[in-house]
């Protein structure tokens, strides 16, 4: 609540022309929405161009924040809608560097332990790729951002029974693309729960 | 990521498959964070506009309505002359410049001259060895709109997990 009290602050005060109350929400929430974006696109280049690109849109648009919604919820809307966006000038697109580039040797090196974690994120960020864009956009909302319902009704301008659905749907898609071992995986969790 | 709450899940299924889809991605190590570069904070900040927030949505939203305005007005300029060149080199050439008074006027010869000039920009069009270029020209619009075309129905995942 506090958190929330200060973003409302820090938003009528830049809207008056505190520059500085901008650089705290900057500083806030960088993290989180290059991590959205990131999950999104897949990508870490377009992740950063994209958190730039979300920043300028969130300031243009700063006097049309309403106080009574949460900022995050705000900010993550804007920054669904431009993700969804890029996605789509994107599909527009030839092979990047990065495509065609996979055999250049990667210069991290690590534990063999690192190596399995890496695979295994690399293994969802993938298979979440595969999913259609409103789909991994409330997969995201929910699991990534840990979100309510009513949250990601508020963000993507759904219904809370619409999400529901897509959301079913959404998960049955991402053990789908995880492939046999997710699959397994998948039949195991529900037989225990 | 502290600000989500699950107390609207209402059906049994429903929170068992939402608690079995947590620990499906626990097991690949997921929700797992990414650390953003050091400067993006620094490199976002640098690219907001110096002025407050509404007179900088202003000073772009002008300057949007501007571009509109000239590309209309480009538009309709051009198409004036196109249309006057097709009438000076189809019809009279003096028939614009009659339309806007007589030859002699000052009028009139600023139609007479926006005619002579206007008539370049038709002519290569009525050239016989361009029409002869139009057939490979439409296989060229054919070949690009069909690698547009194919280019946009491959899904993006596709190309990556090609890799």
């Amino acid at each position: 609540m506090e958190q929330q009290v200060d973003e409302v602050q820090w938003v009528a005060q830049t809207l008056a022309g505190d520059q500085l109350a901008f650089t705290y929400l900057v500083e806030r929430y960088t993290h989180l929405v290059y991590n959205h974006a990131y999950r999104m696109l897949n990508d870490v280049q377009d992740a950063e161009d994209a958190v730039q690109e979300i920043f300028l849109k969130v300031y243009m648009r700063l006097d049309s924040f309403d106080p009574s919604r949460r900022f995050v919820s705000w900010l993550l809307t804007i920054s669904s809608n431009h993700c969804i966006d890029r996605l789509r000038r994107k599909r527009q697109t030839w092979l990047t560097l990065d495509d065609v580039a996979f055999w250049l040797p990667s210069s991290r090196s690590g534990p063999e332990r690192h190596t399995l974690e890496q695979e295994q994120r690399a293994t969802v960020q993938q298979a979440l790729q595969q999913l259609p864009e409103h789909y991994r956009l409330i997969m995201i909302l929910r699991y990534w951002h840990e979100l309510s319902y009513t949250e990601i009704a508020d963000i993507t301008e759904l219904t809370e029974s619409t999400v529901k659905t897509r959301l079913h749907r959404g998960r049955k898609m991402l053990v789908n693309a995880l492939g046999t071992d997710g699959e397994l995986l998948w039949n195991m969790e529900t037989i225990t729960s | 990521m502290e600000y989500g709450n699950h107390h609207e899940l209402n059906t049994n299924e429903e929170l068992n498959e939402d608690a079995a889809m947590r620990r499906l991605l626990m097991r690949y190590d997921q929700p797992a964070s990414i650390v953003p570069p050091p400067d993006l904070s620094a490199r976002i900040l640098a690219n907001i506009p110096s002025t407050p927030p509404v007179v900088a949505a202003a000073t772009v939203h002008r300057r949007q309505r501007l571009n509109r305005v000239l590309s209309g007005a480009i538009v309709v300029v051009l198409a004036s002359l196109l249309s006057l060149g097709v009438w000076g080199i189809f019809g009279d050439s003096t028939g614009p410049a009659r339309l806007l008074g007589s030859l002699s006027a000052d009028l009139g010869q600023i139609g007479m001259f926006l005619v002579l000039a206007a008539k370049p920009l038709v002519l290569p069009a009525l050239n016989p060895g361009l029409s002869l270029l139009a057939p490979g020209v439409l296989i060229i619009i054919g070949i690009a709109w069909l690698w547009w075309y194919l280019v946009r129905s491959v899904p993006i995942q596709v190309l990556h997990t090609g890799t």
